[in-house]
Parts: structure tokens; C-alpha cells; sequence
């Protein structure tokens, strides 16, 4: 454990409030001017099982969920013996060497690392409130306590969450408040070296941003059907709906979700739509024809354990082979993969901008962990011009739909243009849209029409940005990444930087088309590219565009790496590698 | 003013002779005339199939699909931009295998967009299957032994699903398909047209001879009578009704969307995020 860290767990069942009280909590820290990451370990059940969340939080940046475990808060008794327990098997989680609050009826004290501080939770919730959930309350008042947290912003943020002038949120603050001081007149405070500056900082999860960054970037139509973990941000901008002006919908299915985003765009209005791996398999079809018709469409796609069902609850970066090959024939797309919060609101309006320029499919892919866990970001910048790339004129005479281009693009024209009718087909089809199979097929003008089209794919190319790199001047190991392991990544370098070895990490969020700059980057160096699949998807796919030696480092329990856990890893196969 | 001209598209129909299809697209090109609409304010979203070749023969922003999914990108098209007329065109095949879902829920949602099927009984552009019309006992490619599965009644199911304009027209009879199709695009909501279109070619039993033996015209004294309508749309064989057997007044999905209430989105100025939207992240 960290001296100039905080790392919490709340853990109960399902039902419990686990969630909740995470999010005040990290609402708490984040006011208090502190970076935070929250982690959401939870399980595909509405009530029962065992969920819990982690928030780490430092004056320092934090990028990950972070190693070990200064203070657990136990909703349930499972909770309390799970996470005290040295052999706790969850997925790369650390056992509790600190503080432990829960309610005194439970009466486990087995582990020596842990400082077991019961609470009357129970007790002092019922003098408050006949809601039994006041308990985490009062648990929350202990945490606040031990970790030497101010109590009015806890009390804030309670009051904020639970409506600012109501009773319910002042017998919350009275309830957190004896907890609090209950715990002080008890126990000590955890001794840490923390800096609280008490700027507030932002505080969003993955899914939030990306619903953000739909907006921003001039999403007027968010179309999907429900899918964890996708589902954070058709919950976001449902509720945001009238606020944002955004006509959101849950159609009959994810067929009918894609083929009405790509109406709307069609028709000149922005929209998008968002799955998971399965529900995106309903939309390959579709792609493959806003690809032929060349309207463009951004599609969220956030990725969980798979095959079929798979862990639904669970992250993974399984599904870079479906995208990539998703529907039939040859069409350009572009596949972007936001590294953090922060990214997913900047790359999705990128994503919606690259569309229309390229009118073509854009996929940002994401994955459960970056979807669900919430993060702090520099305050985001609202600032954003909207571009739409060629548009005909109105009246523009002997107008062509598809005009055959150098970089590929055509001029779109949308319903309502006057002069500018004519038919997109997902038949191919010759300049002004006309099918070129029906009665005759005419191999010349598929050959210039498929070529324009794939011309898209050199124009984005060529203005597309620098691959982004992490201490890699002087590295003689790269580390690839992809999507959401970028923070992870950075933390195991550090600490194999503190160890002496010269690592460093070459970081790609634009998976598709690929910057060319990346083999430059690695050369001479020995690599290990860093996935969450089992296959090694992204692996394959580096190997398949550059002439490189890998040796792939994976994980794919369903649960996030962990920076000791990953630094571990990756000094094995450094160390098997330079053995040979 | 609007003539038929102005609505001759950029390919002449590459339909068979004496198709069924033709006469729905004269009639649609005729009353979008009639009504005096400009081809710029006309969207027509087809599917795959020969019917839904269509949007290429009509000058208008003609949309050519998927199979089975006209509905979803013709809704999204009028949600879009509700100063568009927007005709869904397709097949049985089409609307009734493999876009069924789509047909329920659009007809429930009631949007304001007509649907035209070319109902032919069987499958044309692949030569020649057994559709979800086909009747019991039809011989086709897929059904050499005749066909053992109960057909579709496509208006029964508009009517369960919802719809508030329910129809029935005959290619054979132009005039009135005619009529049939001007009071569906006037409709305000989800209208719904099944035209007996007869293959020429591969369909041998369900010709112009046939439907004209059966087909008469059914005037109802009651368009709002749900009860009368379903009865009336259940009526097959000897005599087979074709006109309007239902229509209502209901609200469509956008009259009570309250995002899309404010104006068409097409004409919504970008808004994007403001300061005061970030401050509840803090």
C-alpha cells in the first residue's frame, strides 16, 4: 500500500446499496480535490450474489483501480470475510491490510492484518430512519472518519444525492455524522499522506462520456437497444433527453436500432447508436450497407466477456475480430479505441466529425471497465465545430451521388435538397446510384466504384494522428496497448522503471485503419503487446500489418488487470524472452 | 405545378411485363402529383426483393435496403425530418419473414410514414419460394410437396399490432389502389396497404384471373370498428374484400415525444454541451 493514496472497498450483495455508496464516496473524495478511479466488481443478478466497488484516490494521478487495500467497508458478512481473507480470489483484487467497518452483529475478527473497527450501523441508522439502507450511511460517516476526510463534504454530497432540502437527505447527514464520530470516538484515523487541494474535479464514468461526447459532437438521435455494458449511456442521455434536446429510443431490437441510425443520417441528422459484442452481431448486416450507401454512422460498441452471453457482468477486449470483420465484403471503416473517460468524450465527437467526412462507418470501441467505472477528468472542453464534411449544393445540375474522387469522398446531398434526388442503393451501384448488377452487370464501373471507395481509407490515413507513446525514448521493451488498458499499462511501467528495467509503452487508440508509425516506433525493441482476450485479437492484427516478434501478455478471468498483477507479468516473459 | 414527369425516374422498371409492380408505382407516382408534392419532400425506403427495386423508377431521395428492414430506416428518415412524405415499399417476403418485428412495432408506434407491400404470395427475385402469403397446398421451388404452413394474414396483423390505417388494394384495379394509396399517404399515423400484386411468373395460382373471380369492393359503415374490421379482413376465399377496413385517429409517436415536440430535428441548430451541463459531474 501507497502512503500518498487512499484505496476503499465497499462490498455487499446485489440490492445492498454497494453502488450507491460508492459513488458518494467518490463523489466525497473527488470534491475533496483528489484523483479518483472507482472499479465495479458486480454480478449478472438483480438481488443477492456479491458485488462490490473499489475507489482509489490520490493528490497524485491515478490510472487504475491500483493494488492493496487501506479501508473496506462490509455491507454483509460474506463482505467482511471475502475481502479480509489473504486468498481472496476475485480477479486480481487485494486483501484487506487496514480497516475494516461494518456493522458489530457480525462478529468475524480472523485476519491479523486487519484493524476489525465495528460499528452499530444498524443501531444508529434505526435512530435516523426506518430505511434499513441508512446503515451504509453511517458505514460511510465511519470510512470518511478513518480516512481523516472533512465531514461536511461527505455531508454535501449526501445532500446532494438525496435532494438538497428534503428530510430523507438531512436523516442521511445525521445518520453519516454519528457514524463518523462514532468511529472517532473509538478508533484512530488512518495515518496517510494525502493532500486534499479542494478544487473539485469531474467525476464521470466511461458511458457518461461517451453520451457527452455524442452530444457534443451534434448527436440529435441516440437509437439502441438495452446491453450491458453499453447500457450506461443510453441510461445517461435517456435522462438527459429534454435537457440536451436528444431524441433517445429503445427500438424492437438491435437490427432496427442500427437501420434507424442510419435513416436519421441519411435524412441529415446526426445519430448514433451503442451495443455490446452481442447486440452489435445483429448490426454487422447493416454496417456492411452504410458502408455501400456511404452514410455515415458512429456505432458505440462496448465490449464484455464473451462468447454468446459470456460473463455479462464482466470486462474483456474480445470483440476486435468481430469489428474488424464485421459484414460481408470489402468497405472502409474506421475503429477507434478511447484509452479513459476523459478520451471517450473526445473521440466520440472526433468519431462523429470522421463519419461525416469519411461517410463511412466509425466504431468506438470500448469495453466494460471503461464503461463503468467512473474517473476524474480535467474539466472537459465544450468548445466543438461540427463539420460535414462534401455537400452538393442545392440545385446543383447533373449532380452525382457517388462522384468518382481522388480522395475517395463524394459530395452527400440529404432529402429536401431540391435538385439533388436520387437512389442509394446497397446494390452496387455507378456514380449517380443507379444499380450496375440488375440487368447488366458492368465490371468497370465496380471496379472505379469499389476503388473510390476504399481511397477513403489512404485519405483518413494520411491526416490521421501520431501514435502516442509512453517513456519509450530510451526503452528497450515496448509495450503495445490498445482501448482501455493504457492506464494499467502506465502504472506497471512505472514500477518496472522503479525496478531499473527500460520499459515503455507504445499506446493505440486508432485501431483501424492503423498509424504506419508504429513499426518505426518498436523497431529494435522487444515487444509484448498487452490484451484482454484469450486469442490475442489485437496481437494478430499488429503482426498482420508489421513485420514484429510479440509475445502477448493476456487476461481474460473478467476482471481488469492490476498493475502489481500486470508489472509481474510482464518482467516473466521480459525475463523468459532475454533467458533465450 | 407538379407533373408525372417530374417524378419519371433515372431507370426504366426492370420488372416483367404485366408485373404487379407497375401499376402500384404509377399509382403512387400519380397521387404524389395529385397532391402536388415535390419529388425533393419525397423519401421512398425499400427493401430486397423486385418490388423493392422501386425507389430507382421514381425520381425522389429513393433509399434501397436491406431485406426486411425498410420500416426502421423509413421511421428514423420521418423522425429525422417530418416535412418529408415517406413511403415504405417491400414485399411479403420481406415485411412479413424477415422485417415481422419491424412491421409490429412501427405499426404499434404508429408513425407517420405508408406502407406499401407488393403482396405476390411468393418469392420473385430468387425464382421462386413459398412466402409468408403463400397458401396451404402451393407448389413452389421450396414446397415441391405443396406448401404445409398456414399463410400471414398481413392485415389481421397490422390490426393486432396496431396500426391505424389498415388496407387492402388489387394491382388489377388501378383506379382504385389508387385511391387506396392517397388516402394512406393523407392518413396522419402508421398506414398500412397490402396490394394482391400477381407474379406473372412464377406464381401460376394466384393470377389476374383469380383475384378478379374474388375481389370485391368492401365499403365500410364503420372504419373506427375494430370488431368489424378484423372480421371483414378474416374474409378469404370465394370472396376476398379489398379497401380500407380500419382507420383511427391517434396520436403518432411524435406528437408525444417530448424531445422531438419542440421541431423537426433536422432543423434543431446544433446545441452540443454548455458550461452549466458539466455541473453536475462535480
Amino acid at each position: 500500500m501507497k502512503d500518498d493514496e487512499i484505496v476503499i472497498r465497499v462490498a455487499g450483495a446485489a440490492g445492498d446499496g454497494v453502488q450507491s455508496a460508492g459513488l458518494i464516496i467518490s463523489k466525497t473524495f473527488s470534491r475533496s480535490g483528489l484523483n479518483v478511479m472507482t472499479y465495479n466488481y458486480y454480478q449478472d443478478i438483480v438481488r443477492g450474489g456479491q458485488s462490490w466497488y473499489q475507489i482509489r484516490a490520490s493528490h497524485n494521478p491515478v490510472k487504475s483501480q491500483g493494488d492493496g487495500l487501506d479501508v473496506l467497508v462490509a455491507l454483509n458478512r460474506d463482505g467482511l470475510e471475502r475481502h479480509t481473507n489473504p486468498d481472496i480470489n476475485e480477479g486480481g483484487a487485494s486483501p484487506l491490510e487496514g480497516v475494516a467497518i461494518f456493522d458489530e452483529s457480525i462478529s468475524d475478527h480472523s485476519s491479523r492484518k486487519v484493524t476489525y473497527s465495528p460499528i452499530p450501523l444498524g443501531e444508529i441508522a434505526a435512530k435516523h430512519s426506518k430505511v434499513t439502507l441508512v446503515k451504509n450511511t453511517v458505514a460511510m460517516g465511519g470510512a470518511m472518519a478513518a480516512l481523516g476526510i472533512e465531514f461536511e463534504t461527505l455531508a454535501e454530497v449526501i445532500r446532494n444525492t438525496f435532494g438538497s432540502k428534503g428530510t430523507v437527505a438531512e436523516q442521511n447527514v445525521a445518520a453519516a455524522r454519528e457514524g463518523y464520530e462514532y468511529y472517532l470516538s473509538k478508533y484512530k484515523p488512518i495515518r496517510k499522506n494525502i493532500r486534499f487541494d479542494g478544487k473539485k474535479k469531474m467525476l464521470l464514468n466511461g458511458g457518461e462520456a461517451v453520451g457527452l461526447g455524442a452530444v457534443s459532437g451534434g448527436v440529435k438521435m441516440y437509437i439502441a437497444y438495452p446491453m450491458t455494458p453499453a447500457s450506461s449511456c443510453l441510461h445517461f442521455l435517456a435522462a438527459h433527453a429534454k435537457q440536451y434536446g436528444v431524441f433517445v429510443k429503445i427500438p424492437e431490437d438491435e437490427i432496427s436500432a442500427i437501420n434507424m441510425t442510419i435513416g436519421a443520417n441519411y435524412a441529415g441528422v446526426r445519430a448514433m447508436t451503442g451495443s455490446s459484442g452481442g447486440g452489435f452481431s445483429l448490426m454487422v448486416e447493416a454496417l456492411g450497407m452504410a458502408g455501400m450507401l456511404e452514410v455515415p454512422i458512429v456505432v458505440y460498441e462496448s465490449q464484455r466477456s464473451g462468447p454468446s452471453t459470456g460473463l455479462p457482468t464482466k470486462t474483456e477486449q474480445g470483440d476486435l475480430n468481430l469489428v474488424l470483420g464485421a459484414s460481408q465484403g470489402d468497405f472502409p471503416r474506421i475503429i477507434l479505441a478511447p484509452s479513459n473517460v476523459e478520451e471517450c468524450f473526445y473521440m466520440t465527437r472526433d468519431a462523429l466529425n470522421l463519419a461525416e467526412l469519411y461517410q463511412t462507418p466509425v466504431i468506438v470501441m470500448s469495453d466494460l471497465y471503461l464503461s463503468e467505472h467512473d474517473e476524474t477528468v480535467d474539466h472537459l472542453d465544450t468548445d466543438f465545430r461540427i463539420d460535414h464534411g462534401k455537400r452538393a449544393a442545392d440545385g446543383e445540375i447533373n449532380y452525382r451521388r457517388y462522384l468518382i474522387t481522388d480522395d475517395g469522398i463524394s459530395p452527400r446531398a440529404v432529402p429536401g435538397q431540391a435538385g439533388l434526388m436520387h437512389n442509394e442503393d446497397s446494390d452496387e451501384h455507378d456514380e449517380f446510384g443507379n444499380v450496375v448488377s440488375d440487368a447488366e452487370t458492368d465490371p468497370m464501373k465496380r471496379i472505379a466504384m469499389m476503388e473510390k471507395r476504399m481511397r477513403k481509407i489512404e485519405t483518413y490515413r494520411s491526416g490521421m494522428p501520431k501514435t502516442r507513446t509512453y517513456k519509450l525514448d530510451d526503452a528497450e521493451i515496448a509495450v503495445i496497448q490498445w482501448g482501455s488498458t493504457r492506464g494499467v499499462v502506465e502504472e506497471a511501467v512505472d514500477a518496472l522503471r522503479d525496478k531499473g528495467i527500460k520499459v515503455g509503452a507504445v499506446e493505440v487508440t486508432h485501431v483501424f485503419p492503423m498509424n504506419p508509425d508504429i513499426g518505426k516506433l518498436v523497431e529494435g525493441k522487444q515487444v509484448i503487446v498487452v490484451e484482454q482476450n484469450y486469442t490475442g485479437q489485437f496481437d494478430r492484427l499488429l503482426k498482420s500489418e508489421f513485420q514484429m516478434e510479440t509475445t502477448l501478455v493476456n487476461k481474460f478471468n473478467g476482471e481488469a488487470f492490476y498493475p502489481g498483477e500486470l508489472a509481474t507479468q510482464i518482467q516473466k516473459v521480459i525475463m523468459e524472452v532475454t533467458k533465450l | 405545378m407538379i407533373t408525372l414527369k417530374d417524378y419519371d425516374g433515372p431507370v426504366k422498371p426492370d420488372w416483367c411485363p404485366a408485373c404487379g409492380n407497375f401499376a402500384q408505382l404509377s399509382a403512387i407516382k400519380n397521387v404524389l402529383v395529385e397532391m402536388n408534392i415535390e419529388p425533393k419532400d419525397v423519401a421512398v425506403v425499400s427493401g430486397i426483393g423486385c418490388s423493392s427495386n422501386l425507389p430507382e423508377f421514381i425520381k425522389s431521395y429513393g433509399f434501397h435496403g436491406l431485406h426486411g428492414r425498410l420500416l426502421p430506416v423509413a421511421s428514423a428518415i420521418k423522425w429525422a425530418n417530418p416535412k418529408l412524405t415517406v413511403i415504405g415499399y417491400g414485399g411479403d417476403g420481406d415485411g412479413f419473414f424477415e422485417g415481422t418485428q419491424h412491421f409490429f412495432h412501427t405499426a404499434k408506434r404508429n408513425i407517420d410514414i405508408t406502407y406499401v407491400v407488393s403482396d405476390n404470395q411468393i418469392f420473385g427475385l430468387t425464382t421462386g419460394q413459398a412466402s409468408p402469403t403463400s397458401e396451404i397446398g402451393f407448389i413452389s421451388k421450396s414446397t415441391p410437396d405443396g406448401n404445409i404452413e398456414r399463410p400471414i394474414n398481413p392485415l389481421t396483423f397490422a390490426l393486432a399490432a396496431g396500426a391505424t390505417f389498415v388496407a387492402r388494394g388489387f394491382s388489377g384495379d388501378p383506379k382504385h389502389l389508387h385511391d387506396l394509396i392517397k388516402a394512406g399517404i393523407q392518413h396522419k399515423g402508421f398506414s398500412f396497404i397490402d396490394v394482391f400484386s400477381p407474379c406473372v411468373t412464377f406464381n401460376k395460382t394466384n393470377t389476374y384471373d383469380y383475384f378478379r373471380k374474388r375481389v370485391y369492393k368492401y365499403e365500410s359503415p364503420d372504419r373506427e370498428n375494430f370488431a368489424d374490421a378484423y372480421r371483414a379482413c378474416e374474409e378469404w376465399g370465394d370472396k376476398i374484400p379489398i379497401g380500407i377496413f380500419y382507420q383511427v385517429k391517434r396520436d403518432t409517436y411524435e406528437e408525444n415525444d417530448p424531445v422531438y415536440r419542440k421541431g423537426p430535428l433536422v432543423d434543431m441548430p446544433y446545441r452540443g454541451i454548455l458550461e452549466e451541463d458539466l455541473e453536475e459531474f462535480y
